[in-house]
């Protein structure tokens, strides 16, 4: 697997706060990796470590094979980032900001920038204090997108829309991924989001990774099976790899899988049972099994 | 770079505009107010005490004594060192005070490539004040009354400028710690007020950044450019420049 960005025990304090322990993943070429967390999980940290813009405690991130602490500014010059908030100069217009910007990027492409902001159906001559948020969402994915970037970072960037300008970013944003085969990171805390446009899934929590994987392959394997056996269950059955939790149900057992689901299933099946069945788990249940934030206290 | 200069005099256009109206104005006031003294010197001199009548009487003899002592140590000196951190205060904790600085940061550009930007379009600002200001000056007096001396007057104002540059680039520093611009500005000018302490005695007056930045020597004994008191200043103006680079990278805003 190529790799966009590799993190490798990435630690990071804020003071006596530990933000970020022991991070390690890998987020594939060409995949659009969608990397969630509740408020305060460490996001924002990690993404502004993977940019160069802070220093790590320990550990290392390398970015399309580049140091991100020996080489930030070749780094940023192929990445294409959306912050949380883009404080943009109030007073420039659209056209004036982009080039200012272009200015620090060798490959901006100035019709592939116009292009876009008729997509967006920006005005050139509009200033920045005159858009919404929305509008100036839009405009940060022009600017992001516009030097035509091999990996393209976002930092909660549906976080304030609504739901009709969130779906527009969203979808535009997919569109240009396919488009230009770019690597996308992003941030968020917005389930649906990842379900609408993620291949790949992280999941943090408290500054721990908990989990990462292919959407797909998460989603087919960490399910919940509930069994009512006839008797005692078989003493090695319910301590199967890939078995991440055993709960008692009355005289049934609930059994969260987060892998080889499908011989964990078949084993159930053997052994003799009154009632087998899967229980439904969607994206949120498995962000909250992982988070350990389950109402029932299932952790 | 030059973006990044152009958007800092964008920014500041209406500061060029004002200081350099305000500074020409005094500079030709400055210079004309010879001609009237002489004109009117003894009725002046017979309102002073003896002991300053003298003093001023002296200050009449050299048109280019004068205006210097008028110009130099006095309005150009004490606006300039306002203007500068009027430019300077804001320049970085301005950024972090609205925002914008992450914004900044973000792009390929090094925390010190940001502070040589800030620095240039400053440093360009405050230059052209001081010089198109002391041009007027000299343009006006020479017009006005004969006999001024170009060269000294450049000379002082070379050291002048050089020594504002200094004081600009200090701003800068307390500008690179905060993200207050009035704080900033507040605390660099109570550095200068005590370090600025110093000439208040013969004997450590070369200690304060001022009494260098006046370029008296040129005006004392041989009248040799002071060589070493452009070179202190410059170098001063070096180090904070360094410094307020090196924060803002440490600052990982």
């Amino acid at each position: 697997m190529e790799k966009a960005i590799e993190i490798r025990g990435v630690e990071k304090r804020f003071g006596q706060r530990l933000v970020l322990r022991d991070v390690s993943f890998a987020v594939p070429r060409g995949s659009v990796f969608g990397f969630v967390g509740p408020n305060g999980a460490g996001k924002t940290t990690a993404i502004r470590i993977i940019l160069g813009l802070l220093r790590p405690d320990s550990g290392s991130v390398s970015v399309l094979g580049l140091d991100s602490q020996q080489q930030p500014i070749a780094l940023r010059r192929l990445v294409g980032y959306v912050a949380e908030e883009s404080n943009f100069y109030p007073w420039m217009r659209i056209d004036e900001l982009m080039g200012f910007h272009a200015s620090f990027y060798p490959r901006w492409d100035e019709a592939r920038a116009r292009e876009l902001l008729e997509t967006f159906n920006l005005h050139p001559r509009t200033r920045v204090r005159e858009l919404s948020k929305g509008m100036r969402t839009q405009l940060v994915l022009t600017l992001a997108l516009a030097h035509r970037p091999e990996l393209l970072v976002l930092d909660e960037p549906t976080s304030g829309l609504d739901p009709v300008w969130r779906r527009r970013f969203l979808q535009a944003l997919a569109r240009e991924a396919t488009a230009s085969g770019a690597t996308v990171f992003f941030s968020t805390h917005i389930l649906s989001d990842v379900e609408r446009i993620a291949d790949w899934i992280a999941i943090i929590h408290q500054g721990s990774l908990r989990v990462v994987r292919p959407l797909d392959d998460l989603k087919y394997n960490q399910r919940v099976i509930r069994v009512v056996f006839q008797g005692s269950p078989p003493a090695d059955l319910l301590a199967a790899p890939g078995i991440k939790a055993v709960e008692r149900d009355g005289q049934g057992y609930l059994i969260t899988v987060e892998d080889n689901f499908d011989a964990i299933y078949q084993s159930l099946q053997k052994a003799p049972h009154f009632v087998l069945e899967q229980v439904e788990q969607d994206l949120e249940n498995i962000f909250l099994d992982y988070t350990g934030e389950k109402g029932d206290g299932n952790a | 770079m030059l973006k990044l200069i152009g958007k800092e005099l964008r920014e500041q256009r209406w500061t060029i505009v004002i200081g350099v109206a305000l500074f020409s104005a005094v500079g030709i006031l400055t210079a004309l107010s010879y001609g009237m003294l002489i004109r009117h010197g003894e009725n002046v001199a017979q309102f002073l005490p003896p002991g300053l009548a003298e003093q001023f009487a002296i200050l009449l003899e050299d048109y280019t004594y004068y205006v210097w002592s008028q110009w130099h140590p006095k309005n150009l000196l004490q606006m300039g060192v306002i203007l500068a951190l009027i430019l300077s205060a804001p320049a970085i904790a301005g950024e972090v005070n609205r925002g914008t600085i992450k914004y900044l940061n973000s792009l390929p550009i090094s925390p010190g490539a940001i502070i040589l930007g800030k620095a240039a379009a400053g440093s360009a600002v405050l230059t052209a004040t001081v010089w198109i200001s002391t041009m007027a000056l000299l343009i006006a007096g020479s017009a006005a009354y004969p006999g001024l001396n170009w060269a000294r007057l450049l000379a002082a104002t070379a050291l002048t400028n050089v020594g504002l540059l200094a004081v600009y680039a200090l701003g800068l520093v307390f500008s690179a710690l905060g993200s207050d611009p009035v704080k900033a500005g507040v605390l660099a000018a109570a550095v200068l007020l005590v370090w600025s302490a110093a000439g208040l005695h013969a004997g450590t007056a070369f200690l304060s950044p001022f009494w260098h930045m006046k370029g008296a020597g040129l005006f004392a004994g041989e009248g040799s450019f002071p060589w070493g008191s452009l070179l202190l200043l410059a170098a001063l103006a070096a180090a904070a420049f360094l410094a307020a680079g090196r924060i803002l990278a440490r600052r990982q805003l």
